[in-house]
């Protein structure tokens, strides 16, 4: 990853673009690389101003991408060249809680990396979940609904837990999920009934996250890829 | 089942009519107690409506609603909060099942969002937000009709306050960082629920 700019809060000393260490004073603004600008930040020697920048340099040694789906070697490549210090599963028998933080992701879904960084971060506030909900049209103004998609008995089983399908709903596709047993509860329900035929796996995802209830950040559709 | 109500906020002659036509409907179609707060001395022209005297509602009377947890009458639990320009016109008391489910708080997404997030709010409330979410797309919500657990929702209305203070302005920024400070568990809705087929908004009428 590059360089990030950053606001210096206490005396830093870094190296320019030429190679010489040089010495910077609070209030001044220097480049430095991705790790040094962690340091920084976590020691309170300096700050990022931009919030996406600022995001970029969340430590995610404890992240990682469980890749799913049809086209789940793509995720390897995609991701892997976008945040290469994140590691990258694929798992043949579908999606798990593999890390402290897990990204929960079939590759047939275009997502902004650049996001990444920011989902996981969502799961060290207090959120347990995070995924976007399906946008029904393009400029994400109006959500897909519980009721427009599935089976009849698919929906009837759905309507039966969650009370109403007038809802949107999160996509499956992409769920950033802390290591904790709701979490875990909600996958093993939801792995169990996405495979059932005749299931909706966004519809099972829905009552699996509804039975058990972590907190979920819901996250708007802008975040997939334009 | 817990006890349950819907709490209105009014304040003058346009929204206190907003609110009257909001609540022949509310109760043409549920059976549900209803308060308003307002100004003392407020005629509320409704037989069955208690009225809730405050006489601080703020900028665009929001900090009266800010207070709804604390103001809602206290046998209340679980307490739908309709905006004065709102039209019922059908049966809200699912979302009500929703909080005895173990939900929070149940409301719906905003229709402005990505490029459009927080677009009517002041550029410093904007900005405060996005910085402390550290997030340049949350997820807008739209807090004029929402349901929510007044007891297990407290800190998140007390970090909702704080966080309004900050801009004394609108209180959508304010709810996303208040969020990020307390989460709850959130069940958001479709269009339906605001702004559709069971509750109408008509986004300003009231002012």
């Amino acid at each position: 990853m590059g360089q990030v700019w950053i606001k210096c809060i206490t005396i830093v000393r870094a190296a320019n673009n030429h190679g010489q260490t040089v010495t910077y004073y609070p209030g001044d603004w220097c480049q430095v690389g991705m790790y040094q600008a962690r340091q920084l930040v976590a020691a309170g020697s300096a700050e990022i101003q931009n919030p996406v920048t600022r995001a970029q340099t969340f430590e995610l040694a404890d992240c990682g991408v469980v890749a799913y789906g049809g086209s789940r070697l793509g995720a390897t490549t995609s991701i892997g060249t976008a945040l290469p210090e994140l590691k990258v599963e694929t798992d043949e028998r579908g999606p798990r809680l593999a890390f402290n933080r897990t990204l929960i992701y079939d590759p047939s879904v275009k997502l902004t990396t650049l996001l990444i960084p920011i989902g996981f971060y969502r799961l060290t506030t207090g959120w347990r979940m995070a995924s976007p909900v399906i946008p029904r049209k393009g400029d994400g103004t109006e959500y897909l609904t519980a009721e427009m998609i599935g089976t009849p008995a698919d929906q009837a089983a759905t309507k039966a837990i969650v009370r109403d399908l007038r809802c949107p709903v999160y996509d499956p596709r992409v769920v950033f999920a802390l290591q904790c047993p709701e979490c875990e509860d909600v996958i093993a329900q939801w792995n169990e009934e996405r495979v059932l035929p005749g299931n909706d796996s966004r519809l099972a995802f829905l009552r699996a996250w509804y039975t058990h209830k972590p907190k979920m950040c819901g996250l708007p559709a802008s975040w997939y890829a334009r | 089942m817990h006890a349950s109500g819907t709490i209105y906020v009014a304040y003058g002659p346009p929204a206190l009519a907003e609110m009257r036509r909001s609540v022949a409907g509310l109760w043409q179609f549920n059976d549900l107690d209803v308060a308003v707060i307002g100004a003392l001395g407020t005629q509320l022209d409704l037989d069955g409506a208690q009225l809730i005297p405050f006489n601080q509602p703020g900028p665009g009377a929001r900090w009266a609603k800010l207070n709804t947890d604390l103001l809602a009458p206290p046998a209340w639990r679980h307490i739908l909060y309709l905006d004065a320009d709102t039209r019922v016109l059908g049966d809200v008391t699912a979302p009500f099942a929703m909080l005895d489910d173990g939900f929070d708080l149940v409301l719906t997404p905003s229709q402005n969002q990505g490029a459009d997030v927080l677009c009517h709010i002041g550029s410093d409330d904007r900005s405060d937000t996005i910085d402390a979410l550290c997030n340049p797309e949350p997820l807008q919500l739209q807090a004029g009709v929402m349901w929510f657990d007044r007891v297990r929702c407290a800190r998140l209305f007390a970090a909702w306050r704080e966080e309004w203070k900050k801009h004394h302005a609108q209180d959508q920024g304010a709810l996303l960082r208040a969020l990020d400070r307390e989460p709850v568990r959130v069940h958001i809705l479709g269009r339906a629920w605001n702004g559709g087929s069971i509750v109408e908004h008509k986004f300003g009428k009231a002012r």
